[in-house]
């Protein structure tokens, strides 16, 4: 038997095709493909990551009039990231007009767990769907004619607050709004006036994070002319405080926005861009304390800059430049588990192994001092970048498993999100993979 | 063919030569009456023994004769008489070589013979005769030699009109056509006879004082013969003579008549090396050469097949074809005999020093194996191929495994797919190549006819003879021995 092993061996055990896909198995870096049925390209225009230890989810659509598709990251302990979990808006279960503009991770809502929502700005509903019932289809119904729902962003944990932000910048007859959504209930408006009024279409771009139990701190941005402001409030509950108005005359100024701790002070930080416009945009990244936000009522632009990122240099074959709308998405998660969160950059149009919009991500550690956000910075791309991939049009944070958040980004160039369970920073690399971090699915 | 030579005569006679015809008679009778005169002056009986000689010239006209009677006469005392002959002598034989010495002679003779002088008569008396010296009465004494004698040399050649030359050492003597006679005095001569159409005989003659010599010469076309033997250790060896591109004159044990003078011997049998000698015959001599053949430092080999034209290697190098037979060094060789269509014979030959070792091949037809060598070339592509693909694929999962090492690898990396499909695609040609390869190899192996066989004969002594292809009878000229 046994040389009849070894010749089998020699022409069989060298070229196991399982091989490969076993290795498959231990990517580290998982691509998530919408269904085959799939209907419309730019899978990834939309993304939104939520959970927390318990469970935690990946949606993503193609935009407007598309279906969205859930992915679970891990269900009861078990990295998963083996199909999908959800989906919604597709023949099924047919949405409203305009649904999939933006996409709404909720933890919970109206009693239910884990759910998705599908924004259709022009109707300003949201139709959810949600795992305790795979089938059924929850609305949330916004005011009309505000284009509610343009913006969102969402809490990681059901808040007194709500559990997710919307914006409106159709509200007011142009001027915007701001909408909250508590854990049950329609969405209710959250009254930035104090710092509206310097600006129109506010709510084009939001961003939330929880300060505390009680509070979060929220931006949204506005358009007013030539001036862009971004409005930065504190609220809980019941009031709102306008904390200051960050305003910047760079093109899509405030269109990219992250609130997250970066420096580990407990206190959320907040980073804007410019989003991905065009020639006048800011490519550079601000970065402010949220230990140094000015008091109450404040709406002068005096929240000082902690930290500017511009462009890193080019990294892992990934270039950075003017070009690369460096800054385009941004995101803030805690990937090492250090307890500082990293900051997310998205470079849609980056150049990787010269083919022009691969698109990259750069992640820049966080730091107890923001100035130091630029000490240590890695570039994540695709292996195989092929032209006008676009890989960071999106990204996001997912929650671990071991407390540690996962790095989500899109490729809607072609129809991927990726999530990369290793960063690549120290302490998330395959070097130092102990337990649960770094984990292959 | 047995060489033919023929054979000359030579008869060669002095002093007792016989007459054969009548003038060989005459000279008989002029030869006794010489005899006799001899005899008579040795018992100095000089005046008998000078009518002998006169009886010798009357029976055959040589000169000789009337110089001995000369020199009787003058032994006898008759200075006058003895004058005579001499002046006949020298009228007979004016350019004798010894004609001056005679003529002087003469006068001394004359002068003896005359009266001594007186005073004259008177008128009307004859003069008185000269009277002869009167002879001593005492019994005379015996002569002790001939020496003062002078001989006779003729002769005769069958056919007449031979030239004849007399040499003494590089002087000319006397020539002349045959029938020749010449008066010589003592001393070794040579004599040459030479003829137009005959060959030419030389002979060396002692003539004595006083003899007749007569020699008669048979002329012939041929030459003077010696005899020669040859033997070798090694019998029917070929015999050459002199000339060794006039071919083979016999075999040993060789014999035969040779002529006289210098030869060059060469004995030559297959198998065994040249053997020379340079012999010298005399005339009549009986030469026997005795050679030892040694064999030579290689052996032949021949090969006959039923192929013809089949390639014959000889350790592994070509030496020709079938049918072949050639030289080849002595000692163990690798004999192959192939040819296309056909299964090879090889077999391990042992040449023999000086001998023919014949060899018999049967040449089986072969089986094509062109499917087979197609096959193994498929085989080995798809092998390359196979190799070359599941290399490539190695490349993918090193690169993949690099990038696992990097925290990168990425699920959708196309290289999975890529090498995935190598792997597939080098596992399919590993499949196949074991497939053909397995079919290559009963294509290889299969073989229903039986293989080529041969057979090596006792290795013997080889001949000259000519060679029969035993499949198509063709003769050539070779070596040639028996199976």
């Amino acid at each position: 038997m046994r040389p009849v092993f070894a010749v089998s061996a020699l022409l069989i055990v060298g070229c196991v095709p399982t091989e490969f896909e076993d290795l498959r198995g231990e990517s580290q870096v998982v691509a998530l493909a919408p269904p085959d049925d799939y209907p419309k390209a730019g899978f990834g225009e939309q993304i939104v990551a939520f959970g927390d230890a318990s469970g935690s989810r990946i949606g993503a659509g193609a935009g407007v009039d598309s279906p969205f598709t859930v992915y679970p990251l891990h269900i009861d302990g078990e990295l998963r990231l083996d199909g999908p979990i959800l989906d919604g808006c597709d023949v099924d279960a047919p949405c409203a007009t305009g649904a999939g503009a933006t996409l709404v991770g909720l933890p919970r809502y109206g009693g239910r767990e884990r759910c998705v929502g599908a924004v259709a700005p022009e109707s300003g509903t949201v139709e959810l769907r949600c795992e305790d019932d795979a089938t059924l289809t929850s609305t949330v119904t916004g005011p009309g004619g505000q284009r509610f729902g343009f913006s969102a962003a969402s809490l990681r944990a059901p808040h007194p607050f709500g559990v997710a932000l919307f914006g409106a910048p159709g509200a007011g007859g142009g001027a915007g709004a701001v909408y909250r959504l508590p854990e049950t209930g329609g969405p209710i408006a959250v009254d930035l006036s104090g710092g509206a009024g310097a600006g129109a279409e506010l709510g084009r771009r939001v961003a939330i994070a929880a300060i505390d139990a009680d509070s979060v701190l929220l931006a949204a941005a506005a358009s007013a002319g030539g001036t862009k402001r971004l409005v930065v409030a504190t609220a809980d509950a019941g009031s709102v405080s306008v904390r200051d108005c960050l305003d910047d005359a760079a093109e899509g100024w405030g269109e990219a926005l992250a609130v997250g701790d970066l420096n580990g002070d407990g206190a959320p930080d907040l980073a804007v861009s410019s989003g991905p416009g065009g020639g006048a945009r800011l490519s550079v990244v601000r970065v402010y304390d949220g230990a140094a936000l000015p008091v109450e009522g404040t709406c002068d632009g005096s929240w000082p800059v902690a930290a500017e990122l511009a462009c890193p240099s080019a990294q892992n074959g990934a270039a950075c430049d003017d070009a690369s709308a460096f800054g385009s998405a941004l995101a803030i998660g805690d990937l090492d588990g250090d307890g500082r969160g990293e900051l997310i950059v998205g470079a849609r149009t980056a150049d990787v192994d010269d083919v022009g919009g691969a698109g990259a991500v750069w992640v820049f550690r966080g730091a107890a001092a923001l100035s130091d956000l630029s000490a240590e910075v890695v570039a994540l791309r695709h292996p195989s970048p092929g032209t006008g991939d676009m890989l960071g049009w999106a990204v996001a944070a997912a929650p671990g498993l071991d407390g540690r958040d996962e790095l989500v980004a899109s490729a809607p160039g072609r129809d991927r999100v990726y999530v990369f369970l290793c960063s690549g920073l120290d302490g998330d690399d395959p070097a130092t993979t102990s337990g649960m971090r770094c984990q292959p699915r | 063919m047995r060489w033919v030579m023929v054979a000359c005569a030579v008869l060669l006679s002095a002093a007792t030569a016989r007459a054969q015809t009548d003038d060989g008679g005459a000279i008989e009778r002029a030869r006794q009456h010489m005899e006799r005169g001899q005899a008579l002056y040795l018992q100095a009986r000089f005046e008998e023994a000078a009518a002998e000689f006169e009886a010798a010239y009357e029976a055959q006209p040589f000169s000789a004769f009337l110089y001995n009677a000369g020199v009787a006469l003058e032994r006898a005392g008759q200075p006058g008489r003895a004058a005579d002959y001499f002046e006949r002598y020298l009228s007979t034989d004016p350019g004798s070589a010894d004609a001056a010495s005679v003529r002087e002679r003469i006068a001394s003779l004359r002068a003896a013979a005359a009266p001594p002088p007186v005073e004259s008569p008177p008128e009307g008396t004859e003069p008185p005769e000269p009277a002869e010296t009167p002879a001593p009465e005492e019994a005379p004494e015996p002569v002790e030699s001939l020496e003062n004698l002078m001989s006779l040399l003729s002769v005769r050649t069958n056919p007449a009109g031979a030239t004849i030359r007399v040499m003494d050492g590089d002087r000319e003597v006397s020539s002349g056509p045959t029938p020749f006679a010449h008066t010589l005095a003592e001393g070794r001569y040579h004599v040459v006879v030479e003829h137009p159409d005959f060959q030419t005989v030389e002979q060396g003659v002692s003539i004595d004082p006083g003899k007749v010599y007569v020699v008669i010469v048979e002329m012939s076309q041929g030459e003077f013969l010696g005899y020669l033997r040859v033997q070798s250790d090694v019998a029917g060896a070929q015999v050459y003579i002199d000339d060794r591109a006039q071919g083979p004159r016999g075999q040993t044990p060789f014999e035969a008549p040779i002529p006289v003078g210098a030869h060059q011997i060469w004995v030559e049998r297959p198998g065994y090396q040249l053997a020379q000698r340079e012999v010298e015959v005399g005339v009549g001599e009986d030469v026997t050469v005795q050679l030892e053949l040694s064999r030579v430092e290689y052996g032949r080999l021949r090969v006959v097949a039923n192929v013809e034209g089949a390639r014959v290697l000889v350790d592994d190098v070509q030496v020709g074809e079938v049918p072949y037979e050639g030289q080849v060094s002595a000692g163990p060789h690798r004999v192959r005999v192939e040819s296309e269509g056909m299964k090879a014979f090889e077999a391990q030959v042992t040449i023999e020093n000086g001998q023919l070792t014949p060899m018999r091949v049967r040449l089986r037809p072969g089986v094509d194996r062109g499917s087979a060598w197609v096959t193994s070339v498929f085989t080995a592509l798809f092998i390359g191929g196979g190799v070359t693909l599941a290399l490539l694929g190695n490349d993918w999962m090193s690169g993949l495994r690099a990038e696992q090492e990097a925290g990168r690898l990425t699920s959708d990396d196309p290289r999975f797919d890529q090498g995935l499909y190598l792997y597939i695609a080098a596992d399919a040609a590993f499949g196949l190549s074991v497939i053909l390869g397995g079919l290559a190899l009963y294509y290889f192996l299969y073989d229903p006819l039986p293989p080529s066989e041969g057979s090596v004969r006792e290795a013997r002594d080889w001949a000259f003879a000519p060679m029969i292809d035993p499949v198509n009878g063709a003769a050539s000229l070779g070596f040639t021995g028996r199976f």
